[in-house]
């Protein structure tokens, strides 16, 4: 009588304490952490500093975008799809990435993933990347979007798991709040994180201030996490009035014929002109206008480092596998040899 | 009640508004420099090829090239695309051999589009597709003819193209391709070259080839981080005839225009524009060395750049004296037709006010015509004529004439200049034979606006005006098939604005001279056929048909059978002259009166009979136009002090009447809104009544009314008022 009494005490506790969260949960890591970048653009081909850079943070896994859904004539179709003009190291392994437009959702995705999984596998095939065993998915679903989202990734989960593979996802902040989608992993975009519409002084790629009302959701998120960080910057154009008008492409502000510096990272616009805008269609174009403004925005190292500790302090582990937005020569050479380490850290 | 009144009436504005009756136009602003047809943006081999087909069968339409990519090759000689039914018609078998190997050619190129279907090409797909192309590669060689040697050299090269083999399309360029005759084939063969060199580091070259075929488009983007000055002076110096300073150089002139258009206005922008200017005279510098130097050969562009410069700098002496001798300068025949429209342009910037300008006016028009009618149509504009010179043209007269004319105090030559503009362009335009006999169709356009806005006596002043003699070579190109010799079409207008001034017996002079034949051609027409101006508006509203289709048609179940501007007319001033003379009207004669008033208000259903189009925004906007709603407002106060005496007495009639004024005064929108919302810190809207509204008086005298009478019985318009109803219960 009195052991069973003991018993049920000891099991009342556990009970207590599981309920009262009294037993800390522990988050769980990615499968294999290592260090690994994204690979964002549409023709692969590495140039030296970009090899150079791989092998010096001994990169092991590459996230390379393969294709995109978005909507055409109603239904999903694959975009802008990876041109493999180059190899990537052997000892890297390949993550097919597919960017999924929000709007696809709702037109039809359940018809998409096997669709989905068959091209991913006839690319890999078809252009020799060997040795996958995971595939993500990218898609800035919403709440409304959500159920037929994770309809869509179940699908394609149970299919890469008829194959021995796993899927994983990216998160943004905001979708901390929200119930995890059915995956086996995720990554969580730690940039974009402001309104390039907004130009309230803040860094629209990453601002600590953004970040800091999502810390809370961190510990608590049910599905494990590795963190991207951007390495990556932004010439964005607004009109006179504040107005924001675009993210510019690759513009020389260093053309004082064009711009004139008006600060730190700040030009104005002194001849008007057409000009191409950050856009997968390379034809988009627009209007610079006297008087309008550029801002170079380009997270500093010590934020990136600063947003790094908080969320390591936040969810330990997080920063075991740190993935580096995007792989670029262009934007590499903004950072040092220290800040990736620092980066990559954990 | 006012709810479903905006809603109604929205509905109408979509249908009878092509504008918004009493508002400006807005309109663009065309660039002037253009020294390539701008056409060279867009697909300009593909009208050359057209063109190559239309010649070997002139049954060939446009689209039978581009839909040569679906024709299934098993089932070609069954094949109904026009290119292929004229080859195999003629007996050319050597053609269809040749378009069998184009259609195999082009379905490969569909297959290497991996974005348009979800199936991804597996390796055997690729080895095949590979392979296909070496095959259109080799037959593509050993053709040993030579009438299509061309079509066969570019089909090779655009086989290594697809390959992605550039060292062998430079190789074949240079020792084979080159040797061509001209033909559209050689010069897309070229033009894959120029792609080649490209992606094998040789920009310069590359964009050289473009320029010279004319492929703007390309250039813009190879150059497009060179587009500034130094980029200029760069390929100057490289070449001082470099076929790609063409498109610089326009661009640059269009960019400056651009800039010194956009002047802003806050001081900060000052030291901007200094910078700017800085540079632009280093651009005329490099212009002036340009023209100067011998070994250049198109002068002509710089001297026009430079000029074009100078006017936009506001320097006309110095802009006209530089284009004058531009005209004459060395380059392409477009780059001298360039400066004498940038010489247009200044020259009518410089103009004054005497008959040598009007002279010189008529002769520029006139030239810009001409170009006009020889440049061809821009790709996309298969059913207008819109080229770089209809918009220059456009510039010229909207922009720069007309205010011109305004501000010298010559409206009617400013009205008269919009009157031939327009009768030219709806000459360029295929207008259906419909609408030329539309009664309406000049309303359309600045034409319309600026003869709509005239008052009625400025609208006989006018018509007096193009009737009259010409005083110089301007005026006599203006007044030249005017439409004012159309007597119905400005007896109609005339009485129309006097209708809308309120002169209704001098409007009856112009009316009766209007017969219902022309106004059945107006857009008015469905709802003079089907509306009666004295149903009480607000008993009820007359609905016109509101299906798609009926918006659409111009022809409407009912006809005008009678000119109700006319009859309104001798109505309303039958009911006046009772009023004016001997006092003989009655309330109800001043009832009705105030029903035909608000009628031909902006707000009643009769609109037309004051105006040719309504919009949601319409108010009182015309010039000297009468306040018809205000006027049927003080007509409903008159009417019920007439019927005062008659009501106190208990008069059943009077009664009525009553009842029929209070509700009619409520039901006007007259003055301030009736309603205002405000809305509190988590957004949500409450509505309240504005007590200081005329609306909102009668309102509560009609609720007294109610109040007080009830029980004697009220009409069931009153008793069942929605909006009383409300009234009451917020009140």
């Amino acid at each position: 009588m009195r052991g069973l009494v003991t018993y049920c005490m000891i099991a009342v506790m556990a009970a207590v304490c599981a309920v009262a969260g009294g037993c800390s949960h522990s988050p769980e890591q990615v499968d294999e952490p290592a260090p690994a970048v994204y690979f964002w653009r549409t023709v692969l081909k590495l140039d030296s500093a970009e090899r150079q850079f791989l092998a010096q943070h001994e990169i092991k896994k590459m996230y390379v975008r393969f294709f995109d859904v978005v909507l055409r004539d109603g239904r999903p179709m694959p975009n802008a799809t990876l041109r493999f003009d180059d190899s990537i190291p052997a000892d890297i392994e390949v993550i097919p990435t597919i960017f999924i437009m929000e709007n696809c959702l709702r037109h039809g995705i359940d018809s998409v993933a096997p669709l989905l999984v068959n091209r991913v596998l006839q690319m890999c095939e078809t252009c020799d990347v060997t040795g996958v065993r995971q595939v993500q998915i990218d898609c800035d679903w919403t709440a409304t979007s959500q159920q037929s989202y994770f309809g869509f990734l179940n699908q394609v989960r149970s299919l890469l798991a008829e194959r021995g593979m796993r899927l994983s996802v990216t998160i943004r902040l905001h979708q901390l709040r929200m119930t995890p989608p059915p995956a086996d992993e995720g990554v969580l975009m730690v940039y974009n994180t402001g309104d390039v519409r907004k130009n309230n002084g803040r860094n629209p790629i990453l601002d600590p201030r953004d970040v800091q009302p999502y810390l809370n959701d961190l510990n608590g998120y049910r599905l494990p996490l590795c963190a991207a960080y951007p390495a990556f910057g932004w010439q964005l154009l607004y009109a006179r009035n504040g107005e924001f008008k675009a993210i510019l492409y690759e513009e020389n502000l260093t053309d004082t014929t064009v711009y004139r510096p008006a600060g730190t990272d700040k030009y104005t616009v002194i001849l008007s002109r057409d000009v191409p805008v950050f856009n997968s269609d390379a034809s988009s174009n627009t209007w610079i206008n006297v008087g309008d403004s550029v801002l170079v925005m380009r997270p500093t190292a010590h934020v990136i480092e600063l947003v790094h500790n908080q969320l390591q302090q936040q969810r330990p582990g997080i920063n075991d596998q740190v993935v580096l937005y995007s792989l670029d020569s262009k934007n590499l050479k903004h950072y040092n040899t220290n800040d990736y380490e620092t980066i990559f850290s954990h | 009640m006012i709810m479903k009144r905006f809603l109604a009436i929205s509905a109408l504005v979509i249908a009878a508004a092509s504008a918004w009756a009493c508002g400006p136009w807005m309109r663009p602003h065309y660039y002037t420099f253009s020294a390539f047809n701008r056409n060279q943006m867009g697909q300009q081999f593909t009208e050359r090829l057209n063109q190559y087909w239309k010649i070997y069968d002139s049954s060939i339409d446009n689209y039978a090239m581009s839909s040569l990519s679906w024709v299934n090759l098993e089932d070609f000689d069954k094949s109904n695309n026009d290119i292929i039914v004229a080859a195999r018609n003629k007996g050319d078998n050597e053609m269809q051999l040749y378009l069998r190997l184009l259609v195999t050619y082009l379905q490969e190129c569909n297959n290497v589009d991996v974005d348009n279907e979800w199936a991804y090409p597996t390796k055997l797909q690729v080895k095949e597709h590979n392979a296909k192309l070496d095959y259109i590669y080799n037959a593509a060689r050993t053709y040993e003819g030579t009438r299509l040697r061309p079509q066969y050299s570019l089909l090779l090269m655009r086989s290594l193209m697809l390959k992605g083999d550039n060292q062998a399309i430079v190789k074949y360029w240079t020792s084979t391709g080159v040797k061509l005759p001209p033909s559209v084939y050689r010069d897309m063969m070229q033009d894959i070259y120029a792609g080649a060199l490209l992606r094998t580091g040789d920009k310069a070259n590359a964009c050289r080839i473009y320029a010279g075929l004319g492929d703007m488009q390309s250039i813009k983007w190879v150059m497009r981080n060179d587009r500034d000055l130094e980029g200029i002076q760069k390929e100057y110096a490289a070449d001082p005839n470099s076929p790609t300073l063409i498109f610089l150089v326009q661009d640059y002139v269009n960019n400056a225009e651009e800039t010194l258009k956009a002047l802003p206005e806050q001081d900060d922008a000052k030291q901007d524009l200094a910078v700017f200017n800085r540079q632009l005279e280093e651009f005329k510098v490099l212009a002036q060395q340009a023209t100067k130097n011998k070994n250049c050969k198109s002068p002509a562009l710089w001297q026009s750049a430079l000029g074009y410069i100078q006017h936009l700098q506001g320097d006309n002496a110095a802009a006209i004296a530089s284009l004058e001798k531009a005209v004459k300068m060395n380059g392409t025949q477009r780059m001298r037709d360039n400066a004498r429209a940038c010489l247009i342009v200044a020259q009518t910037d410089a103009g004054t006010d005497n008959n040598k300008f009007y002279n010189l006016t008529a002769q520029n028009l006139n030239w810009l015509v001409d170009a006009c009618k020889a440049e061809p149509n821009d790709a996309d504009a298969s059913w207008t004529k819109a080229n770089h010179y209809s918009e220059v043209l456009q510039n010229v007269v909207y922009d720069q004439l007309v205010p011109k004319f305004k501000e010298w105090e010559k409206p009617q030559l400013a009205t008269a200049l919009l009157g031939w503009a327009q009768r030219y362009e709806r000459s360029l335009n295929n207008y259906t034979a419909e609408e030329e006999e539309s009664a309406t169709a000049w309303l359309s356009g600045y034409y319309g606006e600026a003869l709509d806005a005239l008052s009625a006596e400025e609208m006989i002043a006018y018509g007096q005006y193009i009737l009259s003699k010409p005083t110089n070579d301007l005026e006599r190109m203006l007044f030249n098939g005017t439409k004012a010799l159309d007597e119905t079409w400005f007896n109609d207008i005339v009485g129309t604005k006097l209708l809308r001034e309120g002169q209704f017996t001098a409007a009856i002079s112009y009316l009766e001279k209007v017969p219902t034949s022309y106004i059945n051609k107006q857009g008015i027409a469905r709802y003079m056929a089907a509306r009666d101006y004295n149903v009480e508006r607000w008993f009820k509203r007359q609905v016109v048909d509101r299906s798609w289709e009926d918006i659409d048609s111009r022809q409407s179940n009912k006809t005008v059978t009678m000119n109700q501007k006319l009859q309104f007319c001798k109505d309303a001033m039958s009911l006046i002259d009772r009023m004016t003379f001997g006092n003989n009207a009655t309330a109800e004669d001043y009832y009705r009166l105030a029903n035909l008033y608000f009628q031909a208000s902006y707000e009643g259903d009769c609109w037309y009979l004051a105006r040719y189009r309504i919009s949601m925004w319409d108010t009182v906007c015309y010039k000297n136009e009468m306040d018809f709603m205000a006027e049927a407002v003080q007509l409903l106060d008159k009417a019920m002090q007439k019927n005062k005496a008659a009501f106190d007495s208990n008069d059943e009639q009077a009664y009525d009447l009553q009842q029929r004024i209070l509700y009619a005064r409520a039901f006007i929108p007259f003055g301030q809104e009736l309603t205002y919302t405000t809305w509190d810190a988590n957004y949500n809207a409450s509505t309240h009544y504005n007590k200081q509204a005329y609306q909102y008086q009668a309102l509560l005298e009609l609720n007294n009314f109610y109040t007080r009478y009830f029980y004697r019985g009220v009409e069931p318009y009153i008793s069942k008022c929605d909006v009383l109803k409300q009234f009451r219960a917020q009140n």
